[in-house]
């Protein structure tokens, strides 16, 4: 009868666990911990990214506490620069630099350094553009890009067209 | 209870019990109605195993239809892990989590689907939650297919005497016994990673994209499936032959990209640039043809592509062999059939859209059918001449296709690791030994700049594999040499003069083992070739009145194309506070401080069309520094050594006219530092370089013996300058000129890039990734606007992969004149890629960043305020 009632007081004390659990998921804002409970095996990838580049710096569209947006670094000098350009060119857009790793190249002489980074755009009424790209670490400047997205437009008349309307 | 019979049990039971009270937050509260999955397991769902239209057997079917009656009766299997990820393998080795599902990408990343409340993967098929397990039972299936290419590839390039000429491009190591070092037939980065599909791309209106780099909240590269407002209960994911259409585009990215696990920066290929261009319509095309090998269907899009957009495409001419009872039926128009006369051939059906075949339109996916259509014919060849399954025959395709993506997209510059861990130093050549691409410092500008992966590039490569397997081996008394080539030039691509055995690394056949195998002319029945002299710009007052460039200043399209380009990747950026699209003044000149895009108004004065007109505004090897300045050299007699051009033979000067040695990306120190000498002035570490001749082979790690050797040349921006004189005009460099001006490297367009920067671009620069344009074809005596514009009174209207991008600097004096030396090809050239006085062998690498393979276009303007 003891262990009956002690089994009774076992699944009581779980129910009322899962329930707790339940009630943090759904009011805790910081979906980080959510990805780590419910997605139990890290994907490798991710341990990869993690590892080269300061985990504040992994821009994700996560919405973040007001202390978190307090503690995040600030962006860098080349972060900054280099969104600012692209920006002046793609209006009402959200731009991120996610940096990967830092890239040293030799000119005539003189070592310059590179910071290759993953860069995601988000416009309204887009999906998010990504690819890579090698930034200029002193001027911000994009001098190398690839893997960039391949889009169908499936109800496309081709590309952005430019209308001729005679010579002025 | 009897069960919970000791303290251990009693804390598993506890803790399982926990768990699941929390894994039950991930499960959706609807989309699952239990009467209809009675017969299901717990590893089961159901799926759409196809698209409604074909589920249907009807074309009305409404895009508002319930999903649910085409669900698969029975139940299939889904997975038994507890969310939609699933493992690749090759051979032994495994890619875990290779692909996953998510519903939309703006969902937050924790966020996945596991079963329903009733413990399966049931779901309503008019739910998200169903598009994921339609999305992942594809998916599965798709990376099995794959799997199994890669698989049969390298098995087939390992048989007997494979290896040898032509070497397989598929990566291998030296001794034919296991597969060893292939990480990459999957996307791999140091690990490998994740491909996320998102089955209901909220945001994404009437699109479908694959993207390699991590968008949101992947962390490897993804596909994007679509939806459109119009239609609230329509998404791509329900169409699987458009779905696969995007997984596709994955496999090419991975045979493009087999040989690149190591290559500096963990750079990778591409298929294509931003618009239209042939590499990008080959990727199509090859795209077009993986969702035939998933569906066995020669058709795609019934219900995601032609139910709202008309825009189906098929890959026969003759559906009704294939397809006799499809309820859209056979697309084409009356004169394309499966007979020589009508094939979909290249030059004629370059702008056709079977949808809409009166209006002729120039896009990648309509371009492409010709490259889907003739892999196609070629596995139905295969299976009728061979006497091959249809699913052997697609993986001999396929595996050709990849092999010739391998060598499209090396960017070790390798090409063979056969050839160049065996075959280079038994036969004397160093290590390595480049025979591909040129060298890995510029592998990427060469394959999707200079010897770009065109009609002409593709086709060659991949009918050197067909003949040496099928022809010479697999099928040897059944389809001879001239049967394929037959076919080739039905599709009129029978373009090229010899099958390139040694690559475009000699000028003699000294790399194959059997010589050069030459095409049979008399099989080139339908295919023309043209010589490039035909190509002509019009100058001022030519005869007949063309005028030579369209220039669009204006404030509205030249932003609009900034924006379109540098939200999908290409370099756009203007020079800050050079030059910007707020000096725009749209008058139809080029004025100091504008962003301009021009149209070189292109004739074609043969009688025959040309295809993939390329008019390259890139760097090449036409200048050759002299003293203090690069002078340009005279091609062409312009200009004359009196108006200024480069000596063509003192030794005391660097480098050369239109010779250009290929230059390794090393850092022979091991400092962490990659050294270069990016514009040619000679300061460079010696010790750090290593140089290639023209053959390929390495001179040295000398450098100064390399600079005495005249070895040291790089490519020259294309725009160079009048200068005035009192008593004499001569052209001079931008460099030289902005010096007379006392302008700063600081008031230089493009100073902010470090790696690129280049003074000889100070004052007029081709945007990056705006310097080449493109026209799919040019019909006979007349000029791209004339040939696609069925109106000939209108004005015309160009696309804007049509145009180059040029920044003006704001310092320009009004008044200077420029001249512009553009570099145009085509792809049915006959000379432009093989070399006529050269046995037809094609030109070697270097040649292509020089003048020999093309026609050489000077575009000569005034700066006007």
């Amino acid at each position: 009868m003891k262990k009956y009632i002690n089994l009774i007081l076992i699944f009581s004390i779980a129910i009322v666990l899962g329930k707790i659990c339940f009630q943090f998921f759904i009011s805790n804002p910081r979906h980080e911990q959510n990805e780590k409970l419910v997605k139990i095996e890290t994907p490798k990838n991710f341990r990869s990214l993690a590892s080269n580049v300061p985990a504040l710096e992994i821009q994700t569209p996560l919405k973040k506490t007001e202390e978190e947006m307090k503690a995040e670094k600030p962006l860098r000098k080349w972060q900054k620069k280099a969104i600012a350009k692209l920006q002046t060119i793609i209006k009402n857009a959200d731009i991120k630099m996610v940096p990967e790793k830092v890239v040293k190249i030799n000119k005539d002489g003189k070592p310059y350094t590179f910071q290759q980074v993953i860069v995601q755009i988000q416009k309204p009424g887009y999906s998010t553009s990504s690819y890579r790209a090698l930034v200029d670490s002193k001027t911000g400047a994009i001098v190398k890009t690839w893997d960039r997205p391949i889009y169908e437009d499936f109800n496309g008349q081709g590309d952005t067209k430019l209308v001729w309307k005679g010579s002025n | 209870m009897f069960f919970f019979t000791d303290e251990k049990k009693l804390l598993k039971g506890f803790l399982i019990l926990t768990l699941v009270s929390c894994n039950q937050l991930t499960t959706p509260t609807g989309g699952s109605q239990s009467s209809n999955f009675s017969n299901i397991n717990s590893l089961q769902g159901k799926v759409l195993t196809d698209n409604p239209v074909i589920l249907a057997d009807s074309v009305n079917v409404s895009l508002n239809i319930n999903l649910n009656s085409f669900q698969s009766g029975q139940g299939v299997f889904i997975t038994s892990n507890n969310f939609l990820d699933l493992d690749c393998s090759y051979f032994s080795a495994t890619a875990s989590d290779c692909i996953q599902i998510s519903n939309d990408e703006n969902d937050f990343p924790g966020q996945r689907l596991t079963k329903n409340e009733f413990g399966h993967w049931g779901y309503d098929g008019n739910s998200p939650e169903f598009l994921q397990v339609n999305a992942y039972y594809h998916s599965r299936l798709a990376a099995e297919r794959m799997s199994e290419i890669f698989e049969f590839a390298w098995n087939d390039s390992m048989m007997a005497f494979a290896q040898l000429s032509p070497f397989s491009s598929f990566p291998n190591d030296i001794l034919p016994v296991i597969p060893l070092n292939f990480n990459m037939f999957w996307f791999y980065r140091d690990n490998y990673e994740t491909l996320t599909v998102y089955s209901r791309c909220n945001e994404l209106q009437q699109n479908a994209v694959f993207r390699p780099a991590p968008a949101a909240s992947s962390l490897g590269p993804s596909i994007c499936l679509g939806v459109d407002d119009q239609y609230p209960k329509f998404a791509f994911a329900q169409d699987p032959s458009v779905f696969y259409h995007e997984l596709g585009h994955a496999f090419v990215h991975l045979a493009l990209n087999q040989r690149n696990e190591n290559v500096f920066s963990n750079i990778r290929s591409s298929m294509g640039s931003i618009f239209y261009d042939e590499a990008g319509a080959i990727n199509e095309g090859i795209a077009d043809y993986f969702s035939y090998l998933m569906t066995g269907r020669p058709f795609l899009g019934e219900w995601a592509m032609h139910k709202i957009y008309k825009s189906a495409r098929q890959l026969t001419e003759n559906l009704d062999a294939y397809l006799p009872n499809h309820p859209i039926g056979d697309l084409h128009v009356s004169n394309v059939t499966n007979t020589s006369q009508g094939r979909l051939d290249y030059l004629t059906y370059l702008q056709y859209n079977p949808n809409e075949p009166t209006e002729p339109i120039e896009t990648k996916h309509y371009a492409g059918q010709i490259i889907s259509h003739f892999l196609f014919a070629s596995t139905q060849m295969l299976i009728n001449r061979c006497n091959m399954t249809t699913k052997v025959a697609q993986n001999n395709i396929i595996y050709f296709v990849s092999e010739t993506l391998g060598e499209i997209g090396d960017l070790s510059s390798t090409q063979s690791d056969f050839f160049n861990d065996i075959y280079a130093p038994v036969t004397g050549r160093n290590s390595p030994s480049y025979a591909n691409n040129l060298a890995p410092y510029l592998a990427y500008e060469m394959s999707t700049e200079h010897h770009v992966g065109n009609y002409y590039r593709f086709v060659q490569t991949f009918a050197r594999y067909f003949n040496k397997k099928i022809v010479n081996q697999k099928c040897l008394f059944n389809i001879s040499k001239s049967d394929f080539e037959r076919l080739l030039d039905d599709y009129g691509l029978l373009i090229f003069r010899t099958y390139n055995d040694d690559y475009d690394k000699t000028n003699a056949a000294n790399n194959s083992l059997n010589g050069l195998t030459s095409v049979d002319i008399n099989n080139r029945i339908k295919s023309t070739l043209v010589t490039k002299d035909f190509i002509r710009l019009p100058l001022p007052g030519d005869i007949d009145g063309k005028q030579t460039a369209y220039v669009f200043d204006d404030q509205f399209s030249i932003p609009n194309i900034l924006e379109n380009l540098a939200f999908k990747g290409s370099i756009v950026t203007p020079s800050n506070d050079l030059a910007g699209v707020e000096y725009n003044n749209d008058n139809n000149k080029i004025s100091p401080g504008e962003i301009v895009a021009v149209v070189l108004n292109i004739v074609n004065e043969s009688n025959s069309t040309m295809g993939g007109v390329q008019v390259l505004g890139t760097p090449w090897d036409h200048m050759r520094k002299e003293g203090t300045y690069y002078k340009p050299c005279s091609f062409n007699d312009f200009p004359l050594s009196s108006q200024g051009a480069a000596s063509t033979s003192n030794p005391q000067y660097l480098g050369s006219c239109g010779k250009y040695p290929g230059q390794d990306y090393v850092d022979t120190d091991s400092n962490g530092i990659f050294d270069a000498d990016l514009n040619g002035n000679g300061t460079i570490a010696a010790s750090e370089m290593n140089f290639m001749d023209k053959d390929g082979n390495l001179v040295g790690t000398n450098g100064a013996a390399a600079e005495t050797a005249g070895y040291i040349d790089r490519a020259q921006p294309v725009c160079f300058i009048e200068k005035r004189e009192e008593n004499e005009t001569t052209w001079v460099s931008q460099n030289e000129y902005r010096k007379d001006m006392a302008l700063s490297d600081s008031d230089c367009l493009g100073h902010e890039d470090s790696l690129n920067f280049n003074p000889n671009e100070c004052l007029l620069r081709l945007m990056p990734g705006a310097r080449h344009a493109y026209f799919s074809k040019i019909n006979a005596k007349k000029t791209w606007a004339e040939t696609i514009q069925t109106n000939s009174n209108i004005e015309p209207t160009f696309n804007s992969s049509n145009a180059v991008l040029m920044e003006v600097n704001k310092w320009i004096p009004p008044g200077t004149t420029f001249n512009c030396r553009f570099r145009a090809r085509f792809t049915n050239c006959d000379d432009c890629y093989h070399d006529t006085a050269n046995s037809n062998d094609n030109f070697i690498e270097h040649e292509f960043l020089g003048p020999t393979p093309f026609k050489i276009i000077n575009f000569k303007f005034t700066v006007i305020d």
